[in-house]
């Protein structure tokens, strides 16, 4: 988990609401609760200014993935992150049913694992959250968010904060 | 790359909107590299990207003309580093 603050001396959204924070995350699978190397509270928790949170999450929820039949399991640990999120709140961002990961073997579904999150700081500030980039030869596919900005500014400069 | 820092970007280049994309590399060269290939069909080049485990060798990240990675060092296993556009 890893985080940046992303600030332009202009303000990137033309807000009061500055730096922007971004927090990549993946989420491996573990043999105890959460079932997940991250706690969920450490990936979502009250920042006033606009944070996004992405990355690999590992995670099966109809939210994301409203056709997908899951397991009791399954449910019970993608909840408690999503219910973390929520609670804050934390908006999803991926369009439901849209798939990130293409498995490469046969038995195994196409899922949603790929998912992203903007605060409320920044809900109104996104664009757009697509999948348009072809395959990299990963069995995950690219994400694309775009963040709407008040106007053209200046290459914006960063300040990494690292794991918590 | 480089450890904790912050980085002010000089540059006189202007940006109209402010696309991320975040990709998970599986630990693979050919896909950290066609990744990067692939921005040109983007309208706008990504600003930031954002990497799950991503390819590396002797824990020092790859690089990719235009981008400076940072990650914690040494880079972990699994890691998620962030590369951002440098104009």
């Amino acid at each position: 988990m890893l985080s940046v603050d992303v600030f332009s001396p202009e303000g990137l959204f033309g807000s009061p609401h500055s730096p922007l924070r971004v927090t990549s995350v993946y989420l491996l699978r573990t043999n105890r609760p959460p079932y997940r190397s991250i706690l969920p509270e450490r990936v979502f928790s009250f920042i006033s200014h606009p944070h996004l949170v992405l990355g690999d999450f590992n995670l099966h929820y109809p939210l994301a993935d409203p056709c997908r039949s899951l397991s009791e399991r399954e449910f019970i640990i993608s909840t408690r992150y999503f219910d973390a999120a929520f609670d804050v709140p934390y908006h999803l961002l991926n369009t439901p049913g849209v798939y990130t990961r293409f498995p490469f073997d046969a038995i195994s579904r196409p899922s949603v694992l790929d998912l992203a999150f903007a605060n409320t700081a920044l809900s109104p500030l996104v664009s757009s959250w697509d999948t348009p980039l072809p395959s990299t030869g990963s069995d995950h596919v690219p994400c694309v968010i775009t963040l709407k900005t008040s106007r053209d500014y200046a290459a914006p400069s960063y300040t990494a904060l690292g794991p918590p | 790359m480089e450890n904790f820092f912050t980085r002010y970007t000089d540059s006189s280049a202007v940006f109209p909107s402010f696309p991320i994309v975040q990709h998970n590399c599986r630990g693979s060269w050919d896909v950290f590299l066609s990744l990067f290939h692939s921005f040109t069909m983007l309208p706008d080049p990504p600003l930031l990207v954002a990497i799950q485990d991503p390819p590396s060798r002797r824990s020092v990240l790859p690089s990719f003309p235009g981008f400076i990675s940072f990650a914690p060092l040494p880079l972990a296993a699994h890691g998620v580093p962030f590369m951002f556009h440098a104009p």
